[in-house]
């Protein structure tokens, strides 16, 4: 090839294979969704976590609860179902963490950051996977629910609205799991410390008590934080109780902390090394 | 078709590069030699994008990494120095993925995987997941995925260290195929063999800075030529010998190997038989010898190649 050949043909080349715009990060997201799609459908113990951590949960705290609620009057099933689906999230957003901590040990992010796919990709396949088994994680463990009782007092419209918000909880989660996993790199050390974000924020949340049975000087706090938002939304969608604050409050927090960790998220994965 | 100059890199009070300059020319291989910790990995990532140099500057076919990364990536193929191809995914789903990335369609995807399959000895193991996979497959198939969409400019950060010699040599000609083809090659390696057997030129580098390049002869010649070694079949003959000698040059070594500077290659060693045999002393062995790498290496830095650079 002479000089002129191989400059027109490095030309086509960098037109054919640009990375910037929305089509790219879409498509991009999507092949890289696929791939983690087809391993977590080779992990068998993440399949059986999803299905069964969720269930053992919600079982668990039922037994140990449920009377102690009667008597402030709360219908413990109703209350807690939206909790422990936020709880779900949490896990699945979790096992996204230490797939990306995974990538970034092999040196497959190295891999990507080297060839021309969307910066966003790799966020963007992350997300999209992880909503998918996040799907499934809430509809086993909803069906679940309902055997013990559990009920939508409200439309199905509610239901769909359960859903959608549900999913922007993991899309946030799985966002600030990818900053922590970029971060720490380590798979070991991600792994261990997968629990520091997720114990306080879902267990200083009025998504298992109300916000009365705190100590006085937390309740601001608990009162004032993503989950509490989040579970008492979801919890008006299904008991058709007051609805706009909370929700209000829950867009806001998960909108949010979406943009701020996806740039985040975005820029650190460029540093990778 | 790529250049560097003056490339410089720290990491906080780490100076990992201190002014690399190289060039590339198109359908080339260029190989970078040194020990470990010398900078070739950090070289190559600011050639690839992945690291932004502290100063200096290089381009790939005139795109400049800094300033027009995304043109550079899509015109290069990288294969680092792990194997980093999905371990859950089986060989072809590793290729189709890569190529799907690199804007081949579904069709062309799974035809080109085909085809590197069956170019990288490969097909047979083509459904099985990388994980059970050997070394040497795993670094088959993470060229084979850093060529999926023909990259004009191929880096290869020490592709076969840690392989056993048949893989090494399976590589290789694999390597040799990929410059027939006409790409541009660009490989790091702490083998000074890889070097001589794969590199039109090569770069020597050690502690952030080019200390040597040229051909390998260029380098061999740079220690001294050729010597002629002879081996005594009795070492009390040495100091005879010694003596015989004297004026052909200075006479290495001890006991009963010697080493001679041979400038003029054979004349000098048919010299030394004649003059050692008129005497009736028996010699068990003589040869002459051109300089390793590994002795370039050691003359230019005044330590072996197998030193961690400190």
């Amino acid at each position: 090839m002479n000089s002129a050949d191989l400059h027109s043909k490095a030309q086509s080349l960098v037109k054919l294979r640009h990375e910037s715009g929305i089509n790219r990060a879409i498509s991009d997201s999507l092949l890289i969704a696929w791939r983690n799609l087809i391993r977590l459908s080779r992990t068998p113990a993440v399949i059986v976590s999803v299905l069964l951590f969720p269930i053992l949960f919600f079982s668990g705290f039922l037994l140990a609860f449920e009377r102690l609620m009667s008597f402030q009057g709360i219908d413990y099933v109703q209350y807690l179902v939206p909790i422990i689906t936020l709880q779900a999230m949490f896990f699945t957003a979790m096992g996204s963490a230490v797939t990306l901590a995974k990538d970034i040990k092999t040196g497959m992010l190295q891999r990507c950051r080297a060839m021309p796919i969307s910066r966003a990709a790799v966020l963007g396949g992350l997300i999209l996977a992880y909503l998918v088994r996040a799907i499934a994680a809430t509809i086993i463990l909803l069906t679940f629910a309902h055997l013990y009782g559990f009920r939508f007092q409200t439309s199905f419209i509610a239901i769909l609205c359960y859903l959608v918000l549900t999913l922007l909880f993991t899309t946030t989660a799985v966002a600030g799991y990818a900053v922590f996993a970029l971060v720490l790199r380590q798979p070991d050390l991600v792994n261990s410390l997968l629990i520091v974000p997720y114990a306080p924020l879902l267990l200083l949340s009025t998504g298992f008590s109300p916000v009365e049975n705190f100590p006085q000087w937390l309740q601001p706090i608990v009162q004032v934080q993503p989950v509490s938002h989040t579970a008492a939304a979801l919890r008006a969608l299904v008991n058709g109780t007051e609805l706009l604050v909370p929700l209000f409050w829950s867009l806001v927090w998960l909108i949010g902390l979406l943009i701020a960790f996806s740039l985040i998220a975005v820029r650190l994965y460029q540093r990778v090394s | 078709m790529v250049q560097a100059k003056g490339l410089k890199k720290s990491f906080g009070n780490m100076v990992a590069l201190r002014g690399i300059d190289l060039a590339v020319p198109a359908g080339s291989v260029l190989g970078v030699l040194g020990p470990n910790g010398a900078g070739k990995t950090t070289t190559i990532n600011c050639l690839t994008t992945l690291l932004k140099p502290d100063a200096g500057w290089a381009a790939i076919a005139g795109y400049d990494v800094v300033k027009q990364p995304a043109a550079v990536r899509a015109l290069i193929g990288v294969t680092g120095q792990f194997a980093a191809v999905d371990e859950e995914l089986t060989a072809r789903e590793n290729l189709i993925l890569f190529g799907r990335l690199l804007r081949l369609s579904a069709r062309q995807a799974a035809h080109r995987a085909t085809e590197l399959l069956e170019q990288f000895d490969l097909i047979e193991a083509s459904k099985r997941r990388v994980k059970e996979f050997s070394g040497g497959m795993r670094r088959r198939l993470d060229l084979a995925a850093s060529i999926v969409a023909e990259p004009l400019v191929l880096f290869l950060d020490e592709p076969t260290t840690g392989l056993d010699p048949r893989s090494r040599r399976q590589l290789w000609d694999m390597v040799r195929a990929l410059q027939a083809r006409g790409i541009t090659i660009l490989l790091t390696t702490q083998y000074l063999e890889e070097a001589d057997e794969l590199a039109d030129r090569i770069v020597v580098i050690d502690r952030g800075t080019v200390i040597a390049e040229g051909t390998a002869d260029d380098l061999k010649d740079r220690v001294g030529g050729t010597f002629c070694e002879l081996e005594l079949a009795d070492p009390k003959d040495e100091m005879q010998v010694r003596q015989l000698l004297a004026d052909l040059g200075d006479l290495q070594g001890r006991g009963s190997t010697l080493t001679l500077p041979a400038p003029d290659g054979v004349a000098t060693l048919s010299e030394v038989v004649q003059r050692v045999s008129a005497t009736g002393i028996v010699l068990a062995d003589i040869s002459l010898r051109r300089p390793s790498l590994d002795d370039v290496f050691f003359a230019l830095t005044g330590h072996a190649t197998g030193d961690e650079a400190s």
